[in-house]
């Protein structure tokens, strides 16, 4: 009695080890998961539907629609607050694109406006929009702002096809 | 008197730099490589953080396929271990260049991926609930990730906390007593 007892623990645990290693090589197979960080997904799911996220330092720029209308948001992910962007966000501009640095002074945004597209850096401190023309000539599409903020990698359209210009800012 | 001062002095730099357009910026075309590139499209440029690398995305054998160069040389450093997840999209680079993020393929189903270049190391990222990824930003030091897709039929950012899956990438000199530098090919 007691060995079959044994027996049928020992068969037990087996098949607990079993099926424990058969998970583990499962999620080994389905990779590792990461931890969403909270509770930011919550404020960024207040932000509305949310796209081209870029994260610098505690920065996360992304473009988010609030009321049918695209625009920049800058949040710090220390406190998980949007930071105000005086000037940027303009009622008739569609942002496409934007990076952000590392200390969050700086941001390159690619917009359509008035018809045509065009990239801009924006400094939050001095609250400026400094447009920079493709040269030669292209339109811009998407845009990457180095962590220090000293270069830009820019996808650009130009005589039919796809290019990448670097720009190193001041 | 002081309270006029700030934002007139605000205004004066704005209407300089406004007017001021792209004066002075150098700019340079990414670094060719063995390959022609001439009538070929490159997208999605990211660069490391003092531009040792660039990633972007080219079209090699009908596949959208992430290409790593050294900058400012151009040369080109092969990443075998995600050929079989083309076409690959979003590249996003660390500091030193040590992690590439991206979003690959596997089996139909869109997936992010981390590689540690130092060890070699390919790190699948299994996302919760149903997001299908599509752009995503690695924090320059490794310790987050931003992803942006679909989830229920609605546009989504993500943010993960990856500090407890991969060393930090830190820039020279700031990296921690303990950790070795690792040499990248």
């Amino acid at each position: 009695m007691i060995k079959g007892s044994g027996k049928r623990q020992g068969l037990r645990l087996g098949l607990l080890a079993g099926g424990l290693g058969a998970l583990t090589s499962l999620a080994g197979c389905m990779g590792t998961v990461p931890q969403p960080v909270f509770p930011l997904d919550r404020r960024l799911e207040e932000l509305g539907p949310s796209r081209a996220p870029s994260l610098a330092g505690p920065w996360l720029a992304l473009i988010s629609n609030r009321g049918g209308r695209d625009q920049v948001v800058l949040l710090n992910l220390e406190d998980q607050r949007p930071v105000p962007l005086p000037g940027l966000n303009r009622p008739d501009a569609q942002p496409l694109s934007v990076g952000v640095e590392a200390k969050g002074e700086r941001l390159a945004v690619v917009r359509q406006l008035e018809g045509r597209t065009e990239l801009l850096l924006y400094r939050r401190r001095l609250m400026s929009s400094q447009i920079i023309a493709m040269n030669p000539q292209g339109v811009p599409r998407r845009v990457m702002l180095r962590a220090d903020g000293r270069e830009l990698a820019v996808e650009v359209s130009r005589d039919g096809h796809w290019q990448v210009d670097l720009i190193e800012l001041p | 008197m002081k309270v006029w001062v700030t934002p007139l002095a605000v205004l004066a730099i704005n209407l300089v730099l406004g007017g001021c357009g792209d004066l002075g910026l150098h700019r340079r075309r990414a670094s060719p490589t063995g390959i022609a590139l001439g009538g070929q499209d490159r997208e999605q440029p990211a660069l490391s953080g003092q531009s040792e690398w660039l990633a972007s995305v080219v079209e090699r054998n009908g596949r959208q396929t992430l290409m790593m160069q050294a900058q400012p040389s151009g040369r080109e450093v092969p990443l075998p271990s995600l050929r079989r997840f083309q076409p690959h999209d979003s590249p996003s680079l660390s500091w030193n260049g040590r992690y590439v993020a991206l979003v690959g393929q596997e089996g139909g189903r869109r997936r992010v991926l981390i590689l540690d270049r130092a060890s070699g190391r390919l790190l699948p990222l299994q996302l919760p609930g149903d997001l299908q990824p599509e752009q995503l930003s690695l924090a320059p030091d490794g310790r987050r990730l931003a992803l942006a897709g679909i989830s229920r039929g609605r546009r989504l950012v993500q943010v993960f906390d990856l500090a407890n899956l991969i060393e930090p990438d830190l820039p020279r000199g700031l990296a921690s007593g303990t950790m070795v530098k690792p040499t990248l090919p």
